[in-house]
């Protein structure tokens, strides 16, 4: 065949690959002659067959859970920032919310170099010129959100002088050009060295802070994904070496220094990250644990390791990679841990833990609520019972 | 069961209606929001059957949870929805395939090999014959990041940029699967149409699930 050549020596006739991609697209039919891969993408596009009455029963299902959906929103009320209640709308967007589309490119365009300095500093701008500005005692100065929502940074900042921008609405804040839509989450500055850099929370750092977290635990998580290129996707992490660098190739540390500001900080700015995305979660039903042995949703169950965990519920352990925990009794060992509500129990890694009852050991821990036990690595907790060790 | 209903037309016309149903599901229409079920749960069925094999309509039942709670979060058009929902739908996926690691699957039956046309069968005639589960199987059994790329851009039907996202990959990653899982789907159903040649591919197509 003719066309493109990859370094394994394949060939691919770019056209007929990109016909056959879009057949869906394009609304093509499958016309008579055509080919036996086409066939078989028609076949497998084809919907499977259900019986009707299960599937009826799948449909009320949905159907009742957006009734229920729709009760919720109507009966708190929530005011948008242009001041009128919205039961549709009410929940503020996450990025990982927004499909808007955009005119440019993919959302790879948007982690740029050049972009994620432009979209930071449009969004500091921003902030600055729609908030009101409050200026804390310390020196700090403080936007409100735009978006509306609980200011969720962790913890006290230790910087004299950090600006905190507002993390609106990526519509809202960009005078410039695109918008950052694939997240522009910003977070307090803790000072120190590259205390100018405003901590930023996008998908890309996310994952990178997921396979920080993992390759900073000492997980037995089953190596996944190696035949996959790019990001790990939220998936169960490879194994790395318990390096500083979290086994994180150089382009990719070097990704995350930038982003955290300094090398040292790395790991409280992967706590933050944790944190925030699971603050984001809210307290979603959300249950997924992690790799290995283990695994559980509900009560007395203990997860094993690697991947990205995030569990509602129960008596939840998880260990390595990212875990996020809401409610009932959260053991995490290992990786990003967040954690809220419950009695959680997180070790290594990046935890962030609220309410119930937390301990956690190793990493970076931000902990709130509850009665929390740390120990190690960085740990940041507000309220209830906090027992910390190390930083 | 709901209909497969219009065909798209993707980003660069009519989506079907999907996007003024979103909006008005959004608003609290119940029918609009059933009119999204039935237009999307087919897609996301398929995918996920790609994915976990036979616990498809348990996973795709708890993304719809999901999806319905979350709703009044997302923002965008009908293909943007079209990819909101593929990406909840893999997180469930991955969870319930993260479940189950400490159980062997038989994930992709043995009945699905058994469906495979025969070597006695003509080819035309036997592909078009293909069950939609032989077919998914097919691509489920190659490697994963191809098999998901090819089942999002076909099964799905997104373009290439959202299918990279669902992902969290690059495009161009995203792309070269796409192209090798073509490749090599076509080079099996060569292997299998030659004169001589294993009436069964050579390689037993498994869910996803057992391919890790």
């Amino acid at each position: 065949m003719s066309g493109d050549r990859y370094s394994d020596g394949s060939a691919v006739n770019r056209k007929k690959a990109e016909r056959l991609l879009n057949r869906e697209l394009s609304g093509a039919t499958d016309d008579g002659p055509g080919t036996d891969l086409g066939r078989l993408l028609a076949a497998a596009s084809r919907p499977l067959p259900v019986a009707p009455e299960r599937a009826r029963e799948r449909e009320e299902a949905a159907v009742a859970a957006f009734r229920a959906a729709r009760t919720a929103a109507t009966t708190t009320t929530t005011v948008t920032t242009a001041g009128t209640p919205d039961a549709g709308a009410a929940r503020t967007p996450r990025p990982r919310d927004d499909w808007r589309p955009r005119r440019q490119g993919g959302a790879a365009r948007l982690l740029t170099r050049g972009n994620r300095i432009k979209a930071a500093v449009c969004g500091l701008l921003a902030g600055v010129m729609l908030g009101g500005v409050a200026a804390a005692g310390t020196g700090v100065l403080e936007v409100p959100f735009i978006s509306g929502g609980p200011d969720r940074g962790p913890g006290e900042t230790r910087a004299s002088e950090s600006v905190r921008p507002a993390p609106g609405d990526p519509g809202r804040n960009t005078p410039g050009d695109e918008p950052p839509g694939n997240g522009a989450r910003t977070g307090p500055n803790a000072g120190e060295d590259g205390e100018d850099t405003v901590w930023r929370r996008t998908e890309a750092t996310e994952r990178l802070c997921l396979r920080y977290g993992e390759g900073n635990a000492a997980n037995e998580s089953d190596a996944a994904n190696e035949a996959n290129e790019g990001a790990v996707g939220g998936s169960t992490g490879a194994p790395g070496p318990n390096t500083v660098r979290g086994g994180l190739s150089a382009p990719a540390w070097q990704r995350l220094v930038e982003a955290a500001g300094a090398p040292g900080r790395v790991a409280a700015y992967c706590a933050w990250v944790a944190e925030d995305t699971a603050a984001e979660r809210g307290d979603g039903e959300d249950n997924g644990n992690g790799a290995g042995n283990g695994n559980g949703n509900g009560n007395g169950n203990g997860n094993g390791n690697g991947g990205n965990n995030a569990n509602s519920g129960g008596n939840n352990a998880n260990s390595g990679g990212n875990n996020a925990n809401s409610g009932g009794s959260n053991a995490n060992s290992g990786g990003n841990n967040a954690n809220s509500g419950g009695s959680n129990a997180n070790s290594g890694g990046n935890n962030a833990n609220s309410g119930g009852n937390n301990a956690n050991s190793g990493g970076n821990n931000a902990n709130s609520g509850g009665s929390n036990a740390n120990s190690g690595g960085n740990n940041a907790n507000s309220g209830g019972k906090s027992g910390d060790g190390g930083d | 069961m709901g209909k497969r209903g219009e065909r798209r037309r993707g980003r660069q016309g009519d989506d079907g209606g999907l996007g003024a149903a979103v909006e008005r599901a959004q608003n609290g229409d119940e029918d609009a929001f059933t009119h999204l079920y039935r237009e999307v749960q087919p897609r996301l069925l398929g995918y996920v059957r790609g994915l976990v094999g036979d616990d498809a309509e348990d996973v795709t039942a708890e993304a719809w949870l999901e999806i319905a709670r979350d709703l009044g979060r997302f923002r965008g058009d009908g293909d943007g929805f079209r990819g909101w929902t593929a990406t909840i739908a893999r997180h469930r996926a991955l969870d319930h395939l993260r479940r189950q690691r400490s159980r062997p699957r038989t994930g992709l039956l043995e009945q699905d090999v058994l469906e495979l046309p025969g070597r006695q069968d003509t080819e035309r005639e036997a592909l078009e014959t293909l069950s939609t589960e032989a077919a998914l199987s097919m691509v489920a059994g190659l490697p994963r990041d191809q098999a998901e790329a090819v089942l999002l851009r076909v099964v799905v039907g997104l373009d290439g940029p959202s299918t990279a996202r669902v992902l969290g990959k690059r495009s161009g990653a995203v792309r070269t699967a796409s192209y090798r899982g073509l490749k090599r789907l076509a080079e099996e159903l060569a292997g299998r149409a030659r004169p001589g040649g294993d009436a069964v591919t050579a390689r037993v197509p498994r869910a996803l699930g057992e391919v890790e």
